[in-house]
């Protein structure tokens, strides 16, 4: 069970230890999934999905998403970790 | 004719166009990630929307509106423009798909998803209302304190991207809390009881559950959401236990929210809560076959009732 506000702020602020966590020692960086190396199908008005992927590719919690586009002549990594 | 606001690789869209189809229901997709492509323009008189195929859609055609995904953030970059104009286009791009969602909703036909819902039901706002309908996990916000010692779960209150490359996500994992830096501020809380994820998705009072077939011991993670390719664990139906999902509902309309994902831990048949997802995504949860989920979804992004009326508020109790 955590202490109350108070109780909690009752204990000093002890100096920053070099084993203490701080935010980036939590970080991680998604495996990468390309999803699709197709163009928009504008006729369609959908994405074009390979007939090996699923839908839950690209919907999936804390997947990430690769784009293999032509756009700005280069590749495009897409996280969709900040969705969900 | 339905306006859905969101980008070129989300899938639920995908289906959700595919519905449309199916039911010879009008649609028109602005996927914000591929704007160049598009036309537009927009004065007191209304707007209209040019496709490369020649759809376009007229703001007078507008039957109802389904915010998605419109954002910049995780779509591919758009082509051509500098770095400095990315900077200079992309708040303005984003804005008046914003407007276009206030325009839709001063008129009853912004739908089921609440734009703003993400941060105006925020991550505290979820858990202190939640304890009134559900099992929750003690929690705390602080810095400037050395943490009590002992195993606890550390969250994020954002979603936004840590690391120089804006690359790495923090995600929810356990710790010694008393080695956290009193540096910085933290989201701790008690380590829930629990062994198995469940997660129910809230479409307008309608629930549905499914939980993973296999433990968070037989996985060995701490939170599924870890899982890279977390589609491939299997997802079975949950049935929920008799009174929760009139909990459910009457949780989610405590905080003004027609839709939303909501996750849990299963206990035997205790469901403990974790958090909502105001605009959260279910995709994989569906059935391929016919899509039940894309279908309750879109039945209510038609429904005149589901309309966001822009005055939706969290009510809390006070303890």
């Amino acid at each position: 069970m955590l202490l109350s506000a108070s109780v909690l702020l009752l204990s000093a602020a002890t100096p920053q230890v070099a084993t203490d966590i701080v935010p980036l020692d939590l970080g991680t960086r998604p495996h990468i999934v390309e999803l699709s190396r197709d163009p928009y199908d504008w006729s369609l008005q959908q994405g074009l999905r390979p007939s090996e992927m699923k839908l839950a590719d690209s919907t999936a919690n804390c997947n990430t998403a690769t784009m293999q586009t032509q756009r700005n002549s280069g590749t495009d990594q897409v996280h969709d970790c900040g969705f969900d | 004719m339905l306006l859905l606001l969101s980008n070129s690789i989300d899938g639920t869209a995908d289906v959700l166009v595919e519905l449309c189809r199916e039911r010879g229901l009008g649609v028109f997709r602005f996927n914000i990630d591929l704007w160049t492509h598009y036309r537009f323009a927009w004065t007191a008189e209304g707007f209209v929307f040019h496709d490369p195929t020649g759809r376009s859609i007229a703001s007078e055609d507008v039957s109802a509106v389904l915010w998605r995904r419109p954002s910049l953030r995780d779509t591919p970059d758009w082509e051509g423009g500098s770095p400095a104009d990315r900077i200079a286009t992309e708040a303005e791009l984003q804005t008046i798909v914003r407007e276009i969602g206030d325009w839709a909703r001063a008129r009853g036909l912004l739908r089921l998803i609440e734009p703003s819902g993400p941060r105006r039901v925020g991550r505290l706002a979820q858990m202190r209302v939640a304890r009134a309908f559900f099992p929750t996990p003690d929690w705390a916000v602080g810095w400037g304190l050395r943490w009590p010692e002992g195993r606890r779960m550390v969250k994020r209150l954002s979603t936004e991207p840590v690391g120089e490359g804006r690359d790495a996500y923090i995600f929810v994992q356990s710790v010694d809390a008393e080695r956290l830096s009193p540096q910085w501020p933290w989201l701790v809380q008690e380590v829930a009881v629990g062994d198995r994820d469940a997660t129910v998705l809230y479409v307008q009072g309608r629930c549905f559950g499914f939980e993973m077939e296999r433990t968070r011991a037989d996985l060995g993670v701490e939170d599924w959401r870890i899982r890279n390719g977390a589609h491939d664990d299997p997802w079975r139906a949950w049935p929920l236990p008799d009174g929760l999902a009139d909990r459910i509902d009457a949780y989610m309309k405590r905080l003004g929210l027609k839709f939303g994902r909501l996750d849990f831990i299963l206990d035997g048949a205790t469901a403990i809560f974790l958090e909502v997802n105001p605009n959260g995504q279910f995709g994989w949860l569906d059935d391929p076959q016919d899509w039940p989920l894309h279908r309750a979804v879109l039945d209510a992004a038609l429904d005149p009732s589901s309309r966001i009326e822009g005055t939706q508020t969290t009510i809390e109790t006070i303890d």
